[in-house]
């Protein structure tokens, strides 16, 4: 089809060269009404062809980077968005225990190097949830949580946050605040 | 680099075809708007015909001070000259600013229009920090006239500015507390250099007679033996961690930790340095860098320009180098005197850096660490990283290594409050 096109095109051209070079070959053709009114109508779909093709047709320019700022460094944590671990995703159940894990060991540490525990008893507060008196926290970092109440299953389900990034948010709040003295 | 299409003129052909069809379609017919069609012929021709020449330009840059003291202000001048035999109508530059400077006046970038031989010029500021940069290559990217075609290549001339930092010891640093005095008092026969004379006694059978303080025996006619006390210095190794995993900041224009620790281990080597100690220098990085401790002029010039400009410690982390930090940490230990003490500056990120300076306690050096904090506490995770932190710098003490823990004050003053703690 576009070879076709090409070559009738390719002839109209050679064709129209030819007239200006020798006007008597115009007579060839009767230049009717019609055939001028055709080409009209092909010229004005062809026009509003190449029109659109520029809406489809990407720009393409050198993007250069802003050698004027300082390069930038990373803040320690910006690693692990505890706002997205619990986003829909392969691999969200790894992430998650990854991270429970960690939090669970930041508590272990803490329990030990601040309030003075034995790693034993450390790992025995934060199982039966007696580590805090955040309930929220408290449940997070033990195997076998009790049940939530109803009440506070349904208010969870009006909230925007998921329950996961929850509760870790509420654990790392209470290791701060355990640090701080503030416990 | 070879020409590309920028698809700027996508298109321009539809305002000659409408144009004529419009002549065609609409009655009365009209010529006129077939003469505007030839127009956008004529522009379609404009976008199409030329291609973009090669650009051979050639750069030269000035600073107006290559080697500044830290946080001056550097005027860097760049001129730019057409040495080909092409015009340069569209002419787009960008320098290549080092990554760990900031330009704080000015931009570093000109779009203009070179005929053969002509020059361009312009200038900007860039705030000088501790470090040895190179400028990286400029980009030059050129069009053609209508802009439909585009070139990019890079052009480069050697451009270096170096800035070390005086390390004057204004600073009061106390580190008394930070290394221990050999107080090992050995009298000696000799008097000389690094003796103290300390006192006198009774004088003893057997005293050599050198020792006997005959001005005593002349004012009251007592026998006295004068004693010297010999004071030994301690020998000290500053080590920073510039692992790439430091290098970090709490906030997007703060100094990053590398750059913090690198300037205490300045401010320290000179403290040392008069306090008469032996001092070397090392850094737990890709790069090697290993200053055996010592003592003098030379000892002080030449530590001061490897803070300065040694890779290992340059401000930005230095790309893909293979770094086996358990081979650095044992040549380190072979290589350490058996006496030597060390202050280790690092933020203390990972468990890594924590097993290191436990090790190196555990061989018999007297470890201190000094960690700039680097943390902040906007969002969970960054909370989370603190306490992690913190639950290092806990570890480490409960082993009995002394850790300072420097946010946001000078040296001094954390010195001076942890001394407190520690003698509380």
């Amino acid at each position: 089809m576009r070879t076709a096109t090409a070559f009738v095109g390719l002839v109209a051209t050679v064709f129209g060269f030819a007239v200006v070079v020798n006007r008597g070959l115009g007579g060839l053709f009767d230049l009717d009404y019609l055939v001028v009114t055709l080409v009209g109508v092909l010229a004005l779909v062809q026009g509003v062809r190449y029109g659109l093709s520029r809406r489809k047709t990407q720009f393409r320019a050198t993007t250069t980077d802003d050698p004027e700022l300082r390069y930038r460094v990373p803040t320690p944590g910006d690693d692990l968005d505890i706002e997205f671990v619990g986003d829909r995703s392969l691999g969200r159940a790894h992430r998650r225990e990854q991270l429970r894990n960690r939090l669970h060991e930041a508590a272990l540490e803490t329990l030990t190097g601040y309030g003075g525990l034995t790693r034993d008893e450390a790992a025995a507060r934060l199982d039966d949830g007696t580590w805090t008196d955040d309930p929220v926290a408290a449940a997070a970092l033990q195997d076998a949580p009790p049940r939530p109440s109803l009440a506070s299953r349904l208010r969870a389900l009006f909230r925007t946050e998921s329950s996961f990034a929850r509760s870790a948010r509420h654990v790392i709040d209470e290791l701060d605040a355990i640090q701080e003295g503030r416990r | 680099m070879s020409a590309f299409e920028t698809n700027r003129w996508t298109g321009v052909e539809a305002l000659a075809l409408l144009a004529g069809s419009l002549a065609i379609l609409v009655s009365p017919r009209q010529p006129a708007l077939l003469l505007a069609g030839v127009l956008g012929i004529a522009y379609a021709a404009y976008a199409y015909g030329g291609d973009v020449p090669e650009p051979s330009v050639t750069v030269s840059r000035e600073l107006d001070d290559t080697t500044p003291e830290p946080d001056d202000t550097v005027r860097v001048t760049v001129t730019v000259r057409n040495t080909g035999d092409a015009v340069l109508p569209d002419l787009r530059l960008v320098d290549g600013v080092p990554p760990a400077l900031e330009v704080t006046d000015g931009t570093a970038r000109l779009g203009t229009a070179l005929r053969p031989g002509k020059r361009a010029r312009f200038s900007y500021a860039v705030r000088a920090v501790r470090g040895e940069h190179e400028w990286e290559p400029m980009w030059v990217i050129a069009r053609n006239a209508s802009g439909s075609n585009e070139r990019v290549t890079e052009t480069n001339t050697e451009t270096v500015l170096r800035c070390e930092p005086t390390l004057s010891a204004t600073e009061n640093l106390l580190l008394r507390g930070l290394t221990t005095q050999y107080t090992g008092r050995v009298t000696t026969d000799v008097a000389g250099a690094g003796l103290e004379f300390t006192s006198t006694r009774d004088y003893r059978r057997g005293d050599p007679l050198k020792r006997v303080d005959w001005n005593r025996l002349a004012r009251t006619g007592e026998l006295a033996t004068t004693e010297f006390r010999e004071e030994r210095a301690a020998t000290v190794v500053l080590l920073v961690d510039a692992r790439e995993e430091s290098y970090l900041a709490p906030e997007e224009d703060a100094p990053n930790a590398v750059e913090r620790a690198a300037e205490a281990a300045g401010e320290t080597f000179v403290a040392l340095l008069d306090g008469g100690d032996r001092v070397g220098l090392a850094a737990f990085a890709a790069e090697e860098l290993w200053l055996s401790p010592g003592t003098g002029e030379d000892h002080r010039a030449r530590g001061r320009r490897l803070l300065a400009t040694h890779p290992a410690l340059a401000p930005t982390p230095t790309e893909d180098e293979v770094f086996f930090p358990s081979i650095r940490l044992r040549r380190l230990q072979r290589r350490l005197p058996a006496d030597a003490q060390i202050i280790l500056f690092s933020p203390l990120v990972d468990d890594y850096v924590v097993t290191a300076a436990r090790r190196l306690d555990a061989y018999g050096h007297l470890v201190t660490v000094v960690s700039p904090d680097p943390t902040a506490d906007e969002t969970p995770g960054r909370r989370l990283a603190r306490v992690e932190r913190r639950n290092r710098m806990s570890r480490l003490r409960r082993t009995g290594i002394r850790v300072i823990d420097w946010r946001d004050e000078s040296l001094a003053s954390e010195l001076a409050r942890s001394r407190e703690r520690w003698s509380s």
